[in-house]
């Protein structure tokens, strides 16, 4: 029997048979939604999906990926929108030079707790990155020094030239930002996982012995995941407090952790459209619900709960049992792409 | 002087509540192999019932725990069927119940603020007053009848584990699931039973907290409870029943300090790192094997 060169790569590289060329239209839709709607709070909410969808990425890289229980992920989303703040606030900085520092601040906070968390397994990391989590909301809230602004937080600052983001031409520069940011997070995070690291993270996660005896450097590898996660979700943090003009402990909030959660269990772990199909459908229907503001979070929590016991894989998970039954019209889009 | 016998005092009746509340979460660790991040939940959960047993029904406050306790065990029952059993046993169980359990977290932090309102709650005092003890001590009637219950219960949880049927079928349970299984047990009413008995216990130790004045009845209280637990149950290791007592006395002594010196917000940072010291120098905690999960 013989197995073409790109069979055996599609079979050893999952999706990388797949042409993104299928990308294309979706990436076009998204540039012209908000050119086609005058909705200012419809597009503040597409800027949020797009943040959003890049630290569900980050969080599916370690947890799904990497399989380690990081729980960290929302503390450096947290840390990066305010040291962000801070440095446009008090220190003068270009909005695009305290972007990078929010990224790079939220990196530093991952090696600090990394160094623990990379001897620890299991349940340890979960006690080492939700005690590192509180442990930033207690200090961002009781700091009384002026700096992080107590409960209130600090807020009143613009950054890349946008100064009212509730007009339509503010929200459109903000969308604009955000969806470059997804685009080049999600590239650069796809290369990553299709990479030898990526495949080290697997390997590591489904039998840790086997992965260190083929050579694998686990410390050196999982520092690598903690740093990335970190660094892309505190990017996304500092684009977070850019587009609200604001920061405040309830970034750092259970609900906030949990809705995060969310996206990604509804998407699907460790695949690579869950977490951002994820964050696009839980959006949509929090938004919804907002008519019934009361019972929000009391429904999205009840529907996480009811994806994890009848779906454990997600939208993804789904999507792969449909497979068969679509398996015709995929291969008719496909040669109608490729010409 | 006074101070420090003061602190120590506190420090070993707050370490007692925390052995209650530790002692649900290591039971379902060990029991289930799960880590119930709903515990604080149940804690919160436990408080505003009985809160409402006190207040709405005009129940006496040690009536109103016996309910309480009996209530919450019935919902933690019910976590079997609803979430536990679709999930044990089916590949990634172990971080599925944990997402599973946060989501159920945050969906009875949202039902308690949907009937009680987001307002905090209180619970009416059991007796007031209380006495100069030795060394300038003061000892108020209310903490010490608090020490008394929690010391209680432990003493009743450790017969119940040590010499009931039941309480062996559990040990049984935990220590080899298979063996247990070829002995003839009937391993889901085991879990069932198991999962009652730390709601149980979250719930008392809820109402135990609240009953120390030092926290107020509100929708997210839970939390610092919840994370609490945790660090007693990974200090005492994981699952093992004397280390959570020695890891519970342990905390209760550091957060009392914390609070005597330091201040009140920052105890549960202050806890922490007392917690990956003593970590960085026992990993496995005082009585647990090298926990291997990865």
């Amino acid at each position: 029997m013989s197995v073409s060169p790109a069979a055996r790569a599609a079979a050893i590289r999952p999706g990388a048979g797949a042409s993104p060329a299928f990308l294309l239209p979706l990436v076009v839709v998204a540039a012209a939604a908000p050119l086609v709607t005058s909705d200012a709070y419809a597009i503040g909410i597409m800027v949020l999906v797009c943040i959003f969808a890049v630290v569900a990425q980050a969080w599916n890289l370690v947890m799904g990926v990497a399989g380690i229980w990081w729980f960290g992920t929302v503390a450096a989303f947290g840390l990066g929108a305010y040291v962000n703040a801070i440095l446009i606030l008090d220190a003068g900085f270009p909005a695009l030079l305290a972007f990078i520092c929010g990224g790079l601040a939220a990196l530093v906070l991952s090696l600090v707790v990394g160094a623990p968390a990379v001897r620890m397994r299991g349940v340890y990391v979960v006690l080492v990155t939700l005690a590192m989590h509180e442990t930033l909301r207690i200090a961002l809230t009781n700091d009384d020094s002026g700096l992080t602004g107590g409960t209130f937080g600090r807020y009143g600052f613009d950054a890349f030239g946008v100064a009212d983001r509730s007009s339509l031409a503010g929200v459109r520069i903000s969308y604009y930002l955000a969806l470059l940011f997804l685009l080049a997070s999600t590239a650069f995070l796809y290369r990553v996982t299709r990479s030898t690291a990526g495949y080290a993270f697997r390997a590591l996660r489904d039998s840790e012995a086997y992965a260190v005896s083929r050579g694998i450097g686990r410390v050196h590898d999982q520092i690598l995941v903690f740093s990335l996660t970190s660094f892309f979700s505190g990017l996304a943090g500092a684009l977070y407090a850019d587009h609200l003009g604001a920061v405040s402990p309830t970034i750092l909030s259970f609900d906030q952790f949990t809705l995060l959660l969310a996206m990604i269990v509804i998407g699907g772990w460790g695949t690579f459209w869950g977490p951002i199909a994820g964050t696009a459908l839980i959006m949509y229907v929090s938004e919804r619900l907002r008519a019934v503001e009361d019972w929000r979070l009391l429904l999205l929590a009840t529907l996480m709960i009811g994806t994890i016991v009848l779906l454990p894989s997600g939208l993804s998970g789904l999507a792969t049992r449909l497979r068969p039954l679509t398996a015709g019209v995929r291969a008719r889009l496909y040669r109608w792409l490729e010409g | 002087m006074p101070q420090f016998v003061q602190f120590v005092y506190t420090g070993l009746v707050i370490g007692a509540v925390m052995a209650t509340m530790g002692m649900g979460l290591a039971l379902v660790w060990g029991g289930l192999r799960m880590l119930n991040m709903a515990h604080g939940a149940l804690i919160m959960v436990g408080a505003y019932i009985a809160h409402y047993l006190t207040d709405s029904a005009g129940l006496p406050v040690l009536a109103a725990l016996v309910v309480t306790v009996a209530g919450v065990s019935a919902l933690g029952a019910l976590m079997y069927p609803a979430i536990i059993r679709p999930l044990i046993g089916r590949p990634g169980w172990d971080v599925n119940v944990i997402i599973a359990t946060v989501a159920l977290s945050l969906a009875l932090t949202q039902l308690m603020q949907l009937v009680f309102g987001p307002k905090s709650k209180s619970l009416p005092a059991i007796v007031t007053g209380g006495f100069t003890g030795p060394a300038g001590v003061h000892i108020a009637y209310q903490l010490l009848l608090v020490g008394v219950v929690a010391l209680a219960s432990l003493a009743g949880l450790g017969a119940f584990l040590g010499r009931s049927r039941h309480g062996i079928a559990l040990r049984a349970v935990a220590q080899n699931l298979d063996g247990a299984r070829l002995m003839g047990l009937h391993v889901g009413r085991v879990y069932v039973m198991i999962l009652a008995l730390s709601a149980g216990l979250a719930a008392l130790s809820g109402v135990l907290l609240v009953a120390t004045g030092t926290l107020f009845i509100t929708p997210t209280m839970g939390a610092v409870p919840m994370l609490q637990s945790l660090m007693i149950v990974v200090l005492g290791g994981l699952g093992s029943i004397k280390g959570t007592v020695v890891a519970a006395v342990v905390a209760g002594l550091t957060v009392s300090g914390a609070q005597t010196y330091v201040s009140t917000e920052w105890s549960l940072p202050v806890l922490f790192l007392v917690v990956v010291l003593l970590l960085l120098v026992r990993p496995s905690g005082f009585f647990g094997r090298q926990e291997r999960l990865a």
